[in-house]
């Protein structure tokens, strides 16, 4: 069977949803729009329903091959479309208050879940090229939405030439490997480089290129120069979206197509990603040290938390070290949706986007302040926290792995972290506020920030499932 | 024994906190009576369980009590409590001084009492698990979730160098834990061990046969995240900004409870876990034991700032347990834990002591107090014996736990001890120079007419004096208590090289 519906039945949902939301948008008068948001919902969560399914049959290929839906895909699967369905959730009152295109928003946000989904679940260079495309294209032009807001402007022109420039280098890449093995497939590249070290060379000069266009969408140092300003310009629910979807694309891409793929070479990609984990550990949170804008912050502390990844995907050649890579992502995709749903409603409902913004909120709306303060210190990975249980496995899988020095390091950034998250932290419970009144948070908004935090404590409390989960996940696709 | 007691301890406060969350702002005196329920229960169950502690079955490390659960069976944690004599105790002072203290926060906070007294429990539910757990996650994990509420508790509700204070706890413990995290993952992996348990590891240790170097190394990461607790010199310096800014209440727990996180630490991990490298320490341990004595109670004899004095003299006692610590001998061990618990009540009465001064004079200034005695007699009274009880008056517990620690490591260390009696010398005259400053002399007018004791504040002092003078008269019971966990620490200290 090469052309399994059934595997491709998430994708095929959403794809549906993105053409549905695309005619009803177009039937509905300006201002009235607000039933998209609900329809969007509904179908992510239908999409949802639909990996069912694939959960029950044996089959895991499809598409002649270039697709895999095993237990790693759906994994990832079900984290792209809880990031969508949480965004939405999100989006209504502020698409409105900012006026955005809200028909627009919806599509652009479906196709880069759709583009996102294709990068986990690919075999082969060719669809993971296009997965990652579709993900890239649609985020430069939600980058740009607030068409009246030069800083939005910049971002999604920045975002747009440092992204091309990636996705060429990386094309560029590809082809090495196209050129050496004759195949787009995974599995076999893996078997042509397998034992043949007289191709070594340029499979090194493809592996630099790989690694760095790779590092260019997950915006890890020294690849993130688009990261800040795009974060500053884009309109907050957008950098939500940013700060989690892309990055964890580019994850799943690189833990696949690496671990398969590159498995004979892996004594030497290991170390560029522990290079690039160092970097941007230190990059990120020394930088974010100074940072006086809390969306521009989060960049910095993003490429710190890709620098935490890196550390598991350097030790992605064994089970523990892809699964902890899988559960850290759960986890940071969680707290730092719930940390942006605080900044999106501090930012459009309440005083603005500078820290100084933060002044008194825990008096002013205790929810959004001790919320936000939860995140934070699940960034920071103090228990009882999702943060905390992620950093630990990261840290023990590197340590089991003889990276010693490696976790070292991580503990020196997660003190150093504190610093800036602390700048916040005290702003709103000893800061003195401008006005008294609550900020009024809509409560689609409210709702993110509830659901993230009990999650986050369950992810650091009741980690179990999720550990076992993301295991399971990890041992599935064929590594070595 | 079907009642799971040790969870009672955790639970109890930790609903409370949350049910805390969910009680209407305003209605303040609402809050205050169920926190005071809360803590007051958990004090109950405390007592209840001292009924039952002498017949208690023990489990197979020798716990009494004991819960075992699988947790996160990913990482082979469990959720596991037990105590001994080491940390039962430690488990009743806990439930003594956070419900004084929850009396005390009455007076002591004016705003934003939901918060304060969620934290406040929130800040019990760590205390009590860092004191009852035995496998390493879960230790850490309470270890952590008491520096959260301690920092907001100091950063909102403190004085005014509140800020700088209260990110200089949170800097100086944290760093201390990561550290203490990067040790405890060592020996994890370095032992092979199936299980993060703390007494299952310190078995496998022998075993792990590791490099001296390297069990120094692992000892030294422990050592760091527990000395920045106590506080061990050099690590002390949060300690007199933080108990200076922090409201009364919360520096009765500081000094009570929190300072006991780091020696228990020392004791029931480092020393039963990596003995050898405990010996080749003690030495050093001796050092800082001495300095942390002598410098503790020189500085505290500088200060101007009576709540200063009082925070310098902990870490004048602290030396005290580290002193018997170092020496290992069974006496020493004794009056090392003695101290722990002496001190617990003693500064917990002394903090509240200045604070009741405080509230009243709104100075902490020792050279603008004066003639108590004529002003607020009982007040001052009260003052004058936790005074004398600070400085090891005979007859009271301060001086059975130093005296037997004293009497403990002359044998190992002879005469470096006559260095310790200078401190001693040294605590008695700050003290002395405290009470002619505050509380002799003539009457200041500014301080004439100041009301004096007050029904609630006698009833938080009378269970810490009753308990001074019984434990100072009488300290055989507590003794008997720690006795076998000391007795079992002290074998391991003598097949390890010791005296």
């Amino acid at each position: 069977m090469s052309f399994d519906y059934t595997l491709l039945l998430p994708e095929l949902i959403l794809t549906a949803l993105a053409l549905v939301v695309l005619v009803i948008d177009l039937s509905l008068a300006p201002g009235k729009k607000q039933s998209l948001t609900w329809i969007t919902f509904a179908g992510i969560l239908v999409a949802m329903a639909g990996i069912w399914p694939a959960t029950q049959t044996s089959a895991s290929q499809t598409l002649s091959g270039m697709v895999s839906s095993d237990g790693f895909s759906i994994f990832f699967k079900v984290l792209f479309l809880t990031v969508a369905a949480l965004i939405t959730l999100a989006s209504g009152p502020y698409l409105q208050q900012k006026r955005l295109p809200v028909g627009e928003f919806y599509i652009l946000l479906l196709s880069a879940t759709l583009g996102m989904m294709f990068m986990s679940g690919s075999r082969d260079l060719i669809t993971i090229y296009l997965g990652l495309e579709l993900a890239s294209i649609t985020s430069y032009i939600l980058a740009g939405l607030l068409r009246e807001d030069p800083k939005s402007n910049e971002a999604a022109i920045k975002y747009f030439l440092n992204g091309a420039m990636a996705s060429a280098v990386l094309l560029f890449g590809l082809s090495l490997v196209y050129g050496l093995t004759g195949e787009t497939h995974l599995d076999i590249i893996g078997k042509v480089l397998n034992g043949d070290i007289s191709h070594w060379p340029i499979v090194g000069v493809a592996l630099v290129f790989l690694v760095a266009g790779f590092g260019f969408k997950m915006a890890a140092a020294p690849f993130h120069l688009w990261t800040p300003d795009a974060y500053e310009g884009a309109p907050t629910l957008v950098t939500a979206f940013f700060a989690v979807g892309p990055k964890a694309g580019a994850m799943a891409a690189v833990l696949r197509a690496f671990t398969i793929g590159f498995a004979a070479s892996s004594g030497r990609w290991t170390e560029l990603f522990a290079i690039l984990a160092v970097v941007s550990m230190f990059f990120g949170n020394l930088t974010a040290l100074w940072q006086t804008n809390v969306k521009r912050m989060m960049a910095y502390s993003s490429i710190a938390h890709i620098g935490y990844l890196l550390v598991g995907v350097t030790v992605a050649t064994t089970v523990p070290g892809v699964a902890s890579v899988m559960f850290y992502l759960l986890a940071y995709a969680v707290m730092t949706l719930g940390a942006f749903a605080v900044i999106l409603a501090v930012d459009a409902f309440g005083p603005g986007d500078q820290v100084g913004n933060y002044a008194g909120l825990a008096t002013r709306s205790p929810l959004l302040a001790w919320g936000l303060t939860l995140f934070f210190v699940s960034m920071i990975g103090i228990p009882p926290t999702g943060g905390f249980m992620g950093k630990f496995y990261l840290f023990s899988a590197a340590v089991q792995n003889g990276y010693v020095w490696l976790a070292v390091v991580m503990a020196i950034n997660s003190a150093i972290s504190v610093g800036y998250y602390y700048g916040i932290v005290k702003e709103m419970f000893v800061g003195k506020p401008l006005e008294t009144t609550s900020v009024k948070a809509p409560a689609g908004v409210t709702a993110v920030v509830a659901i993230t935090m009990v999650v986050t404590l369950m992810l650091g409390l009741y980690a179990s499932p999720f550990l076992n989960w993301a295991t399971a996940a990890a041992a599935l696709p064929r590594f070595f | 024994m079907s009642l799971p007691l040790l969870s009672l301890f955790i639970l109890i406060p930790l609903v409370g906190s949350l049910v805390t969350v969910f009680l209407p702002k305003n209605s303040v005196s609402t809050i205050k009576a169920w926190s005071t329920v809360i803590t007051g229960l958990t004090l109950v169950v405390a007592v209840v369980s001292m009924f039952q502690y002498g017949g208690a079955p023990v489990d197979a490390n020798g716990m009494k009590f004991a819960e075992s659960y699988n947790w996160i069976p990913h990482f082979s944690v469990r959720y596991y409590l037990g105590v001994d004599g080491f940390s039962y105790p430690m488990v009743l002072l806990t439930a003594l001084v956070t419900f004084l203290a929850t009396l005390a926060s009455y007076s002591a906070v004016h705003e934003r009492h939901k918060e304060y007294y969620a934290l406040l429990l929130l800040l019990e539910v760590g205390m009590m698990g860092v004191f009852a757990s035995l496998d390493y996650v879960l230790f850490y994990v309470f270890w952590e979730i008491v520096l959260l509420p301690m920092y907001f508790l100091i950063a909102i509700w403190g004085g005014a160098r509140r800020e700088y204070a209260s990110i200089k706890f949170f800097i100086y413990t944290l760093v201390g834990s990561v550290i203490m995290l990067v040790g405890i993952l060592a020996l994890y992996f370095g032992t092979g061990a199936q299980t993060f348990g703390i007494m299952e590891i310190a078995k496998l240790v022998p075993a792990a046969q590791f490099a001296p170097a390297t069990a120094m190394l692992i000892f030294l990461a422990l050592y760091v995240g527990f000395a920045v607790k106590v506080p061990a010199f050099p690590f002390h310096t949060w300690l007199p900004d933080a108990h200076v800014e922090a409201p009364t209440p919360i520096s009765m727990i500081l000094a009570g409870v929190l300072l006991k996180m780091g020696t228990y630490a020392l004791i029931r991990i480092s020393a039963t876990t990596l003995p050898e490298a405990a010996r080749a320490f003690a030495p050093w341990l001796v050092a800082i034991a001495l300095i942390n004595i002598v410098y503790g109670a020189l500085a505290a004899m500088a200060q101007k700032d009576f709540k200063k004095m009082v925070a310098y003299s902990s870490i004048n006692h602290m030396g005290y347990f580290l002193l018997g610590l170092a020496a290992g001998t069974p006496e020493a061990l004794n009056g090392a834990l003695f101290v722990m618990i002496s001190h617990g009540l003693i500064s917990a009465l002394f903090f509240f002591a200045v604070g009741m001064t405080y509230e009243r004079t709104h100075t902490r200034d020792m050279a603008k107090l004066g003639g108590l005695f004529l002003t607020v007699p009982v007040i001052a009274t009260f003052t004058a014996f936790t005074a004398f009880a600070n400085l090891g008056l005979p007859g009271l517990s301060g001086f059975i736990g130093e005296f037997f620690v004293l009497l403990g490591s002359f044998p190992a260390f002879r005469w470096l001890i006559l260095i310790a009696t200078v401190g001693l010398v040294i605590t008695a005259a700050f003290h002395l120079i405290m009470m002619r400053k505050v509380l002799q002399g003539e009457a200041m007018t500014e301080w004439k007419g100041l009301k004096d004791i007050t029904g609630r504040e006698v009833l938080i002092l009378a269970p810490l004096v009753v308990l001074i003078v019984a434990l100072g008269v009488y300290p055989g019971p507590l003794f008997a208590v720690f006795n076998p966990a000391v007795q079992s620490l002290s074998k391991l200290i003598t097949l390890a090289g010791g005296m």
